[in-house]
């Protein structure tokens, strides 16, 4: 089976292919990422605009390269959130577009399940993840940990109480005068300074708790920022990152570990796009060989957004024919669990009153 | 033959579905807040159904193209894109406040048809999206300014003195209008027949046909910068002079 994935919910416009939920046959991504640099950050309506100028030629380019036509497409699957409303909206627009004109079905696609099954996408000529496995999304928007069993149903086990581990990263970096997008910046950096150089605090919350909170580093590492300034003294760039860093991945180490020991899981998947972050992967590798289990990560370019993830989360459901209607609409939140269950936020069910 | 007509830009979702002369067979009007996104492929599918055509019948797509509410205005030309993509046809853009004047036309005739027309839509703080219709010797209307933002002040401003002319607006709370107008209209009232004046100037040369590789240029007339653009465009301005 054949799936069309587009993905808008933010600032790269996305198509791909992928094949039975595991094969990537073809992607093309438009990335934003110099149009909205000399704002310092993604302008939702600047995104939405250039979504508008990008999506068909997306679309047009990713069957060239996969040298297919309509004719090879069985689904097409697009984010419906959670994400920029005005972005994902052209997303969904579009893909309703294409499966009123071709007849194909349509899946909407819950933006963390396609992080999630990025880590299912073959790569490097081996197989991807099969669930059942335990998950950590850690990305600019979520940091959340999920148990995910073999029919691909998710089961929240926790996230952030304030800032997503990527944000934080991102504030860091600005902090420190980082060019954006300053957060893959901070893991490069962090790589060349000393972790034990400033000992900022690691918020475990309680024990029998999977959240987390990253508020209280960004402001510790801002606190020790302002101090050493005012005093005169230096700011090693290098080892607040590392420091930052070193604290970020050993409470992401922390509550991956307790979730593995409580769900008794044989496998770690950790997607999104500090998924990526070097300091990350090796950490969480040591993780599973302590605990004899395996550690999984998609290949580092599926990592950020991309159609791939969107088609391949859609696989399972288009293989039990569970279609989105074409008012399927696009929301800016939308958790995990509605979507799962079918429950949309705005969707008026109407019962006869007999 | 068929043609598909939608426009998504003002408080009214319209889709028409008709012959590639302009004749309207089939269109559907839904005025639900926060509706567009959820209504417009099903209505599009609702339209073409009940006017007996087939997907394969269509050979060209109109869609407005604002300017009006952004978020809005976007769903009709993604999908008009991904539609003419998917089918290999041509899109036509019209711009929505010439669908509004020509709605307005329509519903006039009847009751004589002033000299000017104005259309305004709701571009908030005081402002509106608008542009100026003059009509010719052939009875016909020709858009006199380019479209753009402007206090609505200004717009009626616009309405020159002792001109025998015809205001559209979907202004939400009352602006004092000049004396002189001959009517002024709500959207409201008029944009039952948005989808058959989509349709008539669908087939008008004057409007740009997107095809083949050049389809993938086709964009909304936004008639306003985004705030952060213009800031940054006044900030490097300010810095380089
Ligand atoms: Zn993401």
């Amino acid at each position: 089976m054949n799936i069309l994935g587009i993905e808008t919910s933010c600032d790269e416009t996305s198509a791909a292919i992928v094949q039975d939920g595991t094969h990537l046959l073809a992607q093309v991504t438009a990335s934003q990422i110099d149009l909205h640099a000399r704002f310092g950050g993604v302008v939702p309506e600047v995104a939405s605009r250039q979504h508008v100028v990008d999506i068909t030629r997306v679309v047009e380019q990713v069957f060239l390269d996969a040298n297919m036509t309509w004719s090879n497409i069985d689904a097409i699957a697009v984010t419906c959130g959670p994400g920029l409303l005005g972005s994902l909206l052209v997303g969904v627009s579009a893909a309703k577009g294409y499966a009123l004109a071709t007849g194909k079905p349509l899946v909407g696609v819950h933006h963390i399940a396609g992080h999630v099954a990025a880590a299912m996408l073959a790569s490097d000529g081996g197989t991807g993840a099969t669930p059942p496995f335990l998950c950590l999304v850690v990305s600019g928007g979520h940091t959340e940990l999920l148990s995910v069993d073999a029919e691909f149903r998710f089961t929240r086990l926790g996230g952030t109480r304030d800032d997503a581990a990527g944000e934080a990263y991102d504030k860091v970096a600005r902090l420190l005068g980082l060019a954006y997008p300053g957060g893959p910046k901070v893991d490069d950096l962090a790589h060349r300074g000393r972790p034990d150089a400033f000992l900022f605090p690691r918020a475990l919350l309680e024990d029998d708790s999977f959240d987390f909170s990253f508020s209280g580093l960004k402001s510790a590492v801002n606190n020790e920022i302002v101090k050493r300034r005012n005093r005169g003294q230096a700011v090693l760039v290098e080892d607040v990152c590392a420091s930052f860093q070193a604290a970020v991945i050993e409470v992401l180490v922390e509550k991956t570990k307790r979730a593995a020991v409580h769900t008794g899981a044989r496998t770690i998947v950790v997607a999104g796009g500090v998924a990526a972050n070097r300091g990350l992967r090796e950490a969480m590798s040591q993780l599973a060989k302590e605990l004899s289990i395996s550690a999984m990560f998609p290949p580092i370019e599926l990592c950020t957004d991309n159609a791939a993830m969107i088609a391949a989360a859609a696989y399972p459901r288009a293989k039990q024919g569970r279609w989105s209607p074409l008012s399927l609409n696009a929301y800016a939140q939308l958790s995990l669990v509605d979507w799962q269950d079918g429950n949309w936020p705005d969707v008026v069910q109407i019962v006869p009153n007999l | 033959m068929g043609v598909i007509a939608m426009d998504t830009a003002t408080d009214t979702l319209a889709v028409g579905a008709g012959t590639s002369d302009g004749r309207l067979l089939s269109g559907v009007i839904q005025r639900v807040p926060r509706g567009h996104s959820r209504l417009l492929q099903p209505s599009v599918q609702f339209a073409l159904a009940s006017a007996g055509l087939a997907m394969r019948d269509v050979e060209r797509i109109v869609t407005g193209v604002g300017p009006g509410s952004y978020t809005g205005v976007r769903m009709a030309v993604a999908t008009a894109k991904a539609m003419g993509h998917a089918l290999r046809v041509p899109v036509v853009a019209v711009p929505t406040v010439d669908a509004m004047a020509r709605a307005a036309v329509l519903a006039e005739t009847a009751n004589g048809l002033p000299h000017r027309i104005v259309v305004m839509l709701n571009a908030r703080r005081g402002r509106a999206f608008g542009a100026c219709y003059t009509r010719s010797v052939d009875e016909r209307f020709v858009r006199d300014c380019d479209i753009q933002v402007l206090p609505i002040a200004s717009w009626l401003q616009v309405v020159g003195d002792g001109e025998d002319a015809l205001i559209v607006h979907d202004l939400q709370r009352d602006w004092p209008m000049p004396t002189h107008v001959a009517r002024s209209l709500t959207w409201g009232a008029l944009s039952g027949l948005m989808p058959q004046a989509l349709l008539e100037l669908g087939k008008c040369p004057e409007y740009a046909v997107y095809t083949g590789d050049g389809l993938h240029a086709l964009a909304p007339v936004y008639a306003l910068l985004v705030e952060a653009e213009a800031k940054w465009q006044a900030a490097s301005e300010g810095g380089s002079t």
